[in-house]
C-alpha cells in the first residue's frame, strides 16, 4: 500500500552529506527522518508508530558499524523487513557480503553515484517491496580513467 | 730414444750378467766333458784295442804251438801230413800274429819306449817261433824221434818266452788302462764338484743380484709410498727424494709435482672457505642449511641472532622441524603434512613463503624464507634457507594499506559532499543558475569526478601492489563478458557517434577468469579507445583463440600514440602529450593497472600505434585460465 509520500530514514554521521541527502530527498517528494548516529536511528525506530519505507545507511557510524546496526534491526520483527540501502565510501568484499547476508538490499559506494541515481534505487526498492524482490548485484565495472 | 736408465735396462743388464756367468760355466763344463771324452776315446780306441791285439797274439801263440805239436805227434807216429795244407795253416796263423802285432805298433800313437821295446821283442820271438814250427814241415826227410823231441822242447821254451813277453806287455797295458781310468774318474769327480760349485755360485749371484735390484726398486717405491702417505695426511712439507732417471724416479717427480699442485689447491680452497665464512657471517639475511634428511648443517650468525639461538653448535645435526617451530603468516599452526623445505627439495625449485616465529621473550616476528634445493643430482642434497625478517616491512605495508584505505575513505567523504551539492546546484535545486554559473558548476563537477576516479585508481593500485587483491576465477563466457562492457559504454559511443564492433570467435569455450578483473581490462581499453578517438570514429574488439592462449584485440582509428612515448605507456600517471591537451580527463593509471592485472594472470599486453592513424592493443591470457588467489580485497569500482 503506497502512501502519499514514502518515508526514508537516513543514517549518516557526516553533517554535510546528511544535509545534501535530506535536501535532495525532500525535493523528490520523499519524507525524511535524519539520524546522525546509529543509536539515534534505533531510538527513533523504537518510538515511531509507522515504520519508514526504506533505510539509507552509512556503514561507518560514530557509535557503531553497519553490522551492528543490521543486527539491531533484526531484534524487532517490525524492523527486519524494511529495505536497507547501504551507502558507504569503503566496500570490501567481506563487508558487502556480510551486510547483504544480514538483509541489506544493496551496498554501493557514495562517490560513484549521483543523488538522483541513489534515490531512484530506493524508489525501486519500495516498489519491489510492495511486490517482493531483492537485488543484491554489485554494480559492473564503471569507467576508470585511462591513459 | 728410450731412457737408458729405465728399469728395463737395469733388469736386462742384471740378467745378462747372470747369463754370462752361466755361459762361462757351461763353456768350462763343455771343455771338461771334451777332455773326458778324449780320454775315454783314447781308452777305447787305443788301450783296449792294443790289449785286444796282444791277447789275440797270445791266443794264436797257443794255437801255433798246438798245431806244431800235433804235427810233431803225427810225425812221431809215422802218419803222413798234408804238408802244403799245414804250411798254409801255419802261414795263416803267423800272418794273423804279425797282423795283430803290426796293429799294436800302429796303435802306439805316443812313443812309449818301453812298449816299443817290448813289442819289438815280441815280434822277434814270434818269428823265431814261427820259424821253429815251420822247420818241421820243411824237412825233406822225416825227422827222427830225437829230433822231434828236441824241436818240441825248443818250441815249448820259445812259446813260454813269447807268452811271458806277451803277459808282461798285457800287464803293462792293463796297468796303463787302470791309470787312465783312474784319471778319468778323477776328472769326472772334478767336473762334478766344479759344476756344483759353479751352480751354487751362479744361483747365489743371481739371487743376490735379483734381491739387490728388487730392493733398490722397492726402496725407491717405498719413498714414493711414504711421500704419498704424507700428502694424504695433509703434510706437504717434504718432497720425495728419488733422483734416479728410471720410471720410479719419474713417478716420484710426477708425484712431487702433483703434491705441489694439491697444496696450492688446498690453500686456494682454504682461502675461498675463509671468504665464504666471512660472507656468510656478514650477510644481513639469516642462512640455514639442511641436508636431505631435514637435519641442520649450517646456521649463520644472523640467523642465530634473528631466531634467538645462543649456541649454534647445539643445533647441528638436529632435525629442523623440531628445533625451529614456525607458524603460518597468520600465526596459525602449519599443516603438519606440508613441509615447504621438503617440497622445495622434491620439486627441484625454490619456494618462498611467509612465516611467523615466536621469539624467546614472547614477541613475534614475521619471516620471509626462501628455500632453495641444492645438489639435486648427486650426494649432498639439501636445502638452503635464506631468512629475512620482514616484520617491519609487513608493518609498514599494513600501515600503508590502512593509510590508503583510510585516506581513500577520508578523501571520498568530502568528495561525495562536493559531488552531491554540485549535482543539486546544476539541477537547479537551489535556484536557477545563470549560464556562466552553470558553466562554473559543471567545471567543478568534472574536476570532482576526476578526483573521485583518481582516488579509486590509487586505491586499486595500492591493493594490486600489496598483493591483497583476490582472484576468484570462474568459467566465463567471453561473449557475455565483452557484450556486457560494451553495453555499459553504449551511452558514450552513441553520444560520440562512434561505431563499436564486437567479434568474439565462435565456439570459444568458457575460460576460467575473474570476471571483475578482466572486465576491468576491457573497460579500460574500450574507455581509452572511445576517449581517444574523435567523434564518428571506428572501434572494434576481437576475441579469439591462438594455440593455448586467448587473445583479445581492441582497435581504434583515433589519435594514436607518438613513437617517442611508446615506451612510457604503462608507467604510472603517464599521459601521452598529444592527448593530454585534447582530453583532460585521464589519470594515467589505467594502463598501469590493467598491465598488472594481465601479468599476474599469466598473460601479456602489447600495442601498436601511429600518431594520427590509430591504436591497437592486444592482450593474451592462458586458455588454462587464471589461478585463484586468496586476497582481502577486490578492485574498487
Amino acid at each position: 500500500m503506497s502512501k502519499a509520500n514514502p518515508t526514508i530514514m537516513v543514517v549518516e554521521d557526516e553533517t554535510l552529506l546528511l544535509q545534501a541527502i535530506t535536501k535532495k530527498l525532500k525535493l523528490t517528494n520523499l519524507d525524511v527522518i535524519s539520524c546522525a548516529s546509529g543509536q539515534q536511528a534505533i531510538d527513533y525506530l523504537g518510538s515511531l508508530d509507522e515504520m519508514p519505507d526504506a533505510v539509507w545507511l552509512d556503514y561507518y557510524l560514530k557509535d557503531m558499524n553497519g553490522l551492528a546496526f543490521m543486527q539491531a534491526l533484526k531484534e524487532d520483527p517490525r524492523w527486519t523487513n524494511i529495505p536497507v540501502l547501504v551507502v558507504s565510501n569503503s566496500a570490501s568484499p567481506d563487508k558487502v557480503h556480510n551486510m547483504l547476508g544480514l538483509g541489506a538490499k544493496k551496498y554501493i559506494l557514495k562517490a560513484e553515484y549521483r543523488l538522483d541515481e541513489i534515490i531512484e534505487m530506493i524508489r525501486q526498492f519500495i516498489q519491489d517491496d510492495e511486490g517482493s524482490g531483492q537485488s543484491a548485484t554489485p554494480k559492473p565495472p564503471s569507467p576508470q580513467a585511462g591513459q | 730414444m728410450r731412457n737408458l736408465f729405465s728399469l728395463r735396462t737395469k733388469l736386462i743388464v742384471a740378467f745378462m750378467i747372470v747369463a754370462a756367468l752361466v755361459g762361462a760355466v757351461s763353456v768350462y763344463q763343455m771343455q771338461s766333458i771334451n777332455r773326458f771324452n778324449a780320454l775315454f776315446t783314447d781308452l777305447i780306441d787305443n788301450d783296449f784295442h792294443r790289449l785286444d791285439q796282444l791277447e789275440t797274439v797270445r791266443f794264436y801263440t797257443f794255437a801255433l804251438e798246438q798245431q806244431a805239436f800235433a804235427n810233431i805227434q803225427d810225425m812221431a807216429n809215422g802218419e803222413t801230413i798234408d804238408v802244403a795244407a799245414e804250411r798254409t795253416a801255419l802261414t795263416a796263423l803267423l800272418q794273423s800274429m804279425r797282423n795283430s802285432e803290426n796293429n799294436y805298433v800302429v796303435l802306439l800313437h805316443d812313443d812309449s819306449d818301453k812298449q816299443n821295446k817290448s813289442i819289438g821283442e815280441i815280434t822277434a820271438k814270434t818269428e823265431v817261433l814261427g820259424a821253429l814250427a815251420g822247420s818241421i814241415l820243411d824237412q825233406k826227410v822225416t825227422p827222427s824221434r830225437a829230433e822231434l823231441e828236441k824241436v818240441e822242447e825248443e818250441l815249448k821254451v820259445q812259446r813260454q818266452e813269447l807268452t811271458q813277453l806277451l803277459n808282461a806287455a798285457i800287464v803293462n797295458e792293463n796297468r796303463e788302462i787302470r791309470q787312465e781310468k783312474a784319471g778319468a774318474d778323477a776328472a769326472t769327480t772334478r767336473i762334478i764338484n766344479l759344476n756344483i760349485v759353479f751352480a751354487a755360485a751362479t744361483a747365489a749371484f743371481a739371487l743376490g743380484l735379483g734381491l739387490l735390484v728388487a730392493s733398490l726398486i722397492a726402496r725407491s717405491l717405498n719413498k714414493v709410498k711414504a711421500g704419498a702417505e704424507r700428502v694424504a695426511n695433509g703434510d706437504f712439507s717434504r718432497s720425495i727424494d728419488v733422483t734416479s732417471h728410471d720410471e720410479v724416479g719419474q713417478l716420484a717427480q710426477t708425484f712431487n709435482d702433483m703434491a705441489v699442485r694439491l697444496r696450492d689447491s688446498y690453500n686456494r680452497l682454504a682461502l675461498e672457505r675463509q671468504r665464504d665464512e666471512i660472507m656468510l657471517e656478514s650477510m644481513s639475511d639469516g642462512l640455514i642449511a639442511i641436508n636431505d634428511e631435514g637435519h641442520i648443517t649450517l646456521v649463520n650468525s644472523k640467523a642465530a641472532e634473528m631466531l634467538d639461538i645462543e649456541t649454534r653448535s647445539t643445533l647441528m645435526g638436529r632435525p629442523l622441524d623440531q628445533e625451529l617451530v614456525v607458524y603460518d603468516k597468520n600465526d596459525k599452526q602449519l599443516d603438519p603434512n606440508y613441509s615447504p623445505a621438503r617440497a622445495a627439495l622434491d620439486g627441484g625449485t625454490p619456494i618462498t613463503d611467509i612465516f611467523t616465529y615466536h621469539k624467546q621473550g614472547g614477541s613475534k616476528i614475521i619471516l620471509n624464507i626462501t628455500m632453495s634445493p641444492v645438489g639435486l643430482e648427486g650426494k649432498e642434497r639439501g636445502v638452503i634457507m635464506v631468512i629475512r625478517d620482514v616484520t617491519r616491512e609487513m608493518q609498514v605495508d599494513r600501515m600503508k594499506t590502512e593509510f590508503i584505505s583510510l585516506a581513500s575513505h577520508q578523501l571520498r567523504t568530502p568528495l561525495s559532499a562536493i559531488k552531491w551539492f554540485t549535482e543539486m546546484l546544476i539541477a537547479g535545486d537551489a535556484g536557477k543558475l545563470s549560464s556562466e554559473q552553470m558553466d562554473f558548476a559543471k567545471n567543478v563537477a568534472d574536476s570532482t569526478e576526476r578526483m573521485i576516479q583518481l582516488v579509486s585508481s590509487l586505491l586499486n593500485i595500492s591493493r594490486m601492489e600489496s598483493g591483497r587483491i583476490m582472484i576468484d576465477p570462474k568459467p566465463t563466457d567471453l561473449h557475455e563478458l565483452v557484450s556486457g562492457i560494451v553495453n555499459d559504454l553504449k551511452a558514450k559511443t552513441v553520444e560520440r557517434r562512434q561505431n563499436l564492433v564486437v567479434s568474439v570467435h565462435d565456439g570459444l569455450p568458457k575460460v576460467s577468469l575473474d570476471a571483475r578483473l578482466i572486465g576491468q581490462v576491457y573497460m579500460n581499453l574500450l574507455t581509452n579507445a572511445i576517449k581517444y578517438t574523435p567523434k564518428g570514429g571506428e572501434i572494434s574488439v576481437f576475441v579469439s583463440r591462438k594455440g593455448d592462449e586467448l587473445v583479445s584485440q581492441v582497435t581504434d582509428n583515433g589519435y594514436g600514440i607518438p613513437k617517442a612515448e611508446h615506451h612510457k605507456m604503462f608507467q604510472k600517471f603517464f599521459r601521452a602529450a598529444n592527448v593530454a591537451k585534447v582530453e583532460t580527463d585521464g589519470t594515467g593509471l589505467g594502463l598501469y593497472l590493467i598491465k598488472a592485472i594481465i601479468e599476474s594472470s599469466g598473460g601479456k599486453i602489447w600495442f601498436e600505434s601511429e600518431e594520427g592513424k590509430g591504436t591497437t592493443f592486444w592482450f593474451s591470457l592462458p586458455m588454462s585460465g587464471m589461478k585463484a588467489k586468496e586476497g582481502e580485497v577486490t578492485l574498487d569500482n
